[in-house]
């Protein structure tokens, strides 16, 4: 077995730590012993037990969700746009996915909230694949002029029904990303499928590294790039539009996670796309709970605040090799 | 066996005539060259041969199949290609470089099984690069580089090998440290080896067979000894060359060479 499997189990516990560290700490503390209990020896007459399970249970699997699906969105996205800068939002899935909300809020005022949740996936769906076929699956470079001018666009339109019918309040929530507000059944939806889809890009792997060494070794090695970028980019789209319906717009996550793991583990997509996951869900899990501690600080900025000393301390110390 | 033919193939790139017209079969089994001057489509004719380039009129067949018609996956076990430029965007280890090669022999959602990790053990060792196999790219030389690429290049197993420039960028040792081992390769494997290169004495000593190219055209095709006169140096290349015998080998051999045109030297000189 390769080596680069031997800090698997490490990241697993990881992911344990940092759910039981999350349910523990907040705006309110609780202890271990309760955190446990809820999972084992749940009683619902408990009003701790009660906010742990129903309030603050969903949002930390949410937090692990949703980072975990955002950030291997990013990673699928840096390799296939050869763009070290791109992340989930260069295809327009959040500008796609704020526009379908404030309309579904226009249009539908009655609609719960797991229906605004959809109208985001499918806002953002929506239009990231518009962005994808407009460009025809063909150069990186279009995509990502296509992707920013589009989403700039969409912005433009929702910042002008946001003034007009004074929705500012109602999409504060979402702009500022947050893992607030989530609930199981949302999750019990949302994670089979991110799984299955992570699964088919484990398979497709090797494809991701052809693809990322390159137009002339891909057409060299016979690999049908067109076919295979068109599918990855699904792929990473659909990921990043039901972790945008979550979660809202978190950036600097899905460019931040992938560069650690790429400095830490190399190229290959068979190794990056499980770490790339797991930390992701790790970072944002902690993000949140962070968030929590301080009084609702928005997430965006804890993890900017925590990511990027360590992405600086990683570029000095392993940049020259990584460039 | 895979034979290759070029049947009047015409390339245009940017709506400018790269290649016009050309009819070319490789020589099974043999070591080609082209050579020719900056610009004179050798380095297109690789890459249409390769697929990476697509002819305007005319087709390239393998084993008479016109490769437009054939599964891109197809082509690449029987055809693999050396780029000029091999410069990696992204660092990877020796080892899962050349691993990428057996590419085309996977099936859709396969990775690499123990069959392949013996032909990629296989074409490490020939080169020498299993040396440094467990290192990163980025840690390596220019000339233990050329031998991971041409590494990659065996283990894919194909029957055509095309080389282009494959000593560009190189020290004098490293290049004939790679045509080296290009043709022991070819000797013992008996693939064809197409590959571009600059040097005309490289191209006499290392080839069995020499095609010269100007302007999209092939001018002269042939063994090196009865295609390299004087008059190709001078009409192709626009150089004042003296062709004379190697004493040791019998082979023609580039002894001199200078341009036609000496005033700049004169004046720099007088200066």
């Amino acid at each position: 077995m390769d080596r680069k499997w031997y800090p698997l189990p490490i990241v697993v516990m990881g992911i344990l730590l940092s759910f039981v560290l999350a349910m523990m700490f907040g705006t309110n503390t609780y202890t271990l012993k309760e955190v446990f209990d809820v999972i084992f020896n749940l009683n619902m007459t408990d009003q701790s037990h009660q906010i742990l399970y129903e309030i603050r249970m969903p949002r930390v699997l949410g937090a692990l969700l949703a980072g975990f699906m955002i950030s291997i969105s990013g990673l699928v996205l840096q390799s296939v746009t050869h763009n070290e800068l791109s992340e989930p939002s260069i295809l327009g899935v959040n500008a796609g996915a704020n526009l379908a909300i404030i309309l579904a809020a226009l249009l539908l005022p009655a609609l719960p909230f797991v229906g605004v949740m959809a109208s985001g996936f499918i806002g953002g769906m929506i239009v990231g694949l518009f962005i994808l076929s407009m460009t025809r699956y063909r150069s990186p470079m279009h995509l990502i002029l296509a992707g920013a001018g589009i989403s700039l666009l969409l912005y433009a339109v929702t910042d002008f029904l946001v003034i007009t019918f004074n929705l500012g309040q109602y999409v504060a929530f979402f702009t500022a990303g947050g893992a607030a507000g989530q609930s199981m059944s949302n999750i019990a939806i949302v994670f089979p499928i991110a799984v299955v889809l992570v699964i088919i890009l484990l398979f497709l792997s090797k494809e991701l590294d052809v693809l990322l060494f390159g137009d002339e070794m891909a057409v060299s090695l016979g690999q049908n790039q067109t076919l295979y970028r068109r599918v990855t980019l699904t792929l990473a789209i659909m990921l990043a539009s039901m972790a945008v319906a979550m979660v809202g717009n978190v950036v600097f996550l899905g460019l931040l996670v992938p560069h650690i793991i790429k400095m830490l583990f190399g190229n290959l997509h068979r190794f990056t796309i499980i770490y790339t996951g797991l930390a992701g869900g790790i970072i944002f899990a902690l993000a949140d709970t962070l968030a929590r501690v301080f009084n609702e600080t928005p997430v965006n900025a804890i993890i900017a605040v925590i990511g990027l000393p360590f992405f600086i301390y990683i570029i000095k110390k392993r940049g020259a090799k990584y460039a | 066996m895979t034979s290759v033919m070029l049947k009047d193939v015409k390339v245009e790139l940017n709506e400018r005539t790269i290649l016009k017209h050309t009819n070319m079969e490789l020589m099974e089994g043999k070591v080609t060259t082209i050579i020719g001057p900056n610009g004179c489509g050798k380095s297109t004719m690789l890459k249409t041969i390769s697929r990476i380039i697509s002819a305007k009129e005319g087709g390239v067949y393998i084993n008479d199949m016109d490769i437009r018609q054939m599964k891109s996956k197809d082509i690449a076990k029987k055809i693999s290609i050396l780029s000029q430029k091999n410069r990696l965007q992204y660092d990877v280890r020796v080892r899962d470089l050349v691993g990428f090669s057996r590419y085309p022999h996977l099936k859709r959602f396969q990775s690499l099984k123990p069959d392949d990790y013996k032909i990629i053990d296989w074409a490490l060792k020939e080169t020498g690069a299993n040396e440094f196999s467990e290192r990163m790219m980025s840690e390596l030389s220019g000339g233990q580089a050329q031998r991971v690429w041409i590494s990659l290049l065996l283990a894919q197993g194909a029957d055509v090998l095309l080389l282009d420039e494959p000593t560009t960028y190189l020290d004098i040792h490293h290049q004939l440290e790679t045509l080296n081992i290009v043709r022991r390769l070819n000797e013992q494997t008996k693939q064809t080896v197409v590959m571009v290169l600059h040097d005309i004495n490289h191209a006499i000593k290392y080839s069995d067979h020499l095609v010269i190219m100007n302007e999209g055209e092939i001018i002269e095709s042939g063994h090196p000894s009865d295609v390299l006169t004087n008059d190709i140096l001078n009409n192709v290349f626009n150089i004042n060359g003296k062709i004379t015998t190697d004493p040791l080998t019998g082979k023609p051999i580039l002894a001199d060479y200078d341009l036609f045109c000496q005033t700049v030297k004169e004046v720099h000189h007088g200066s």
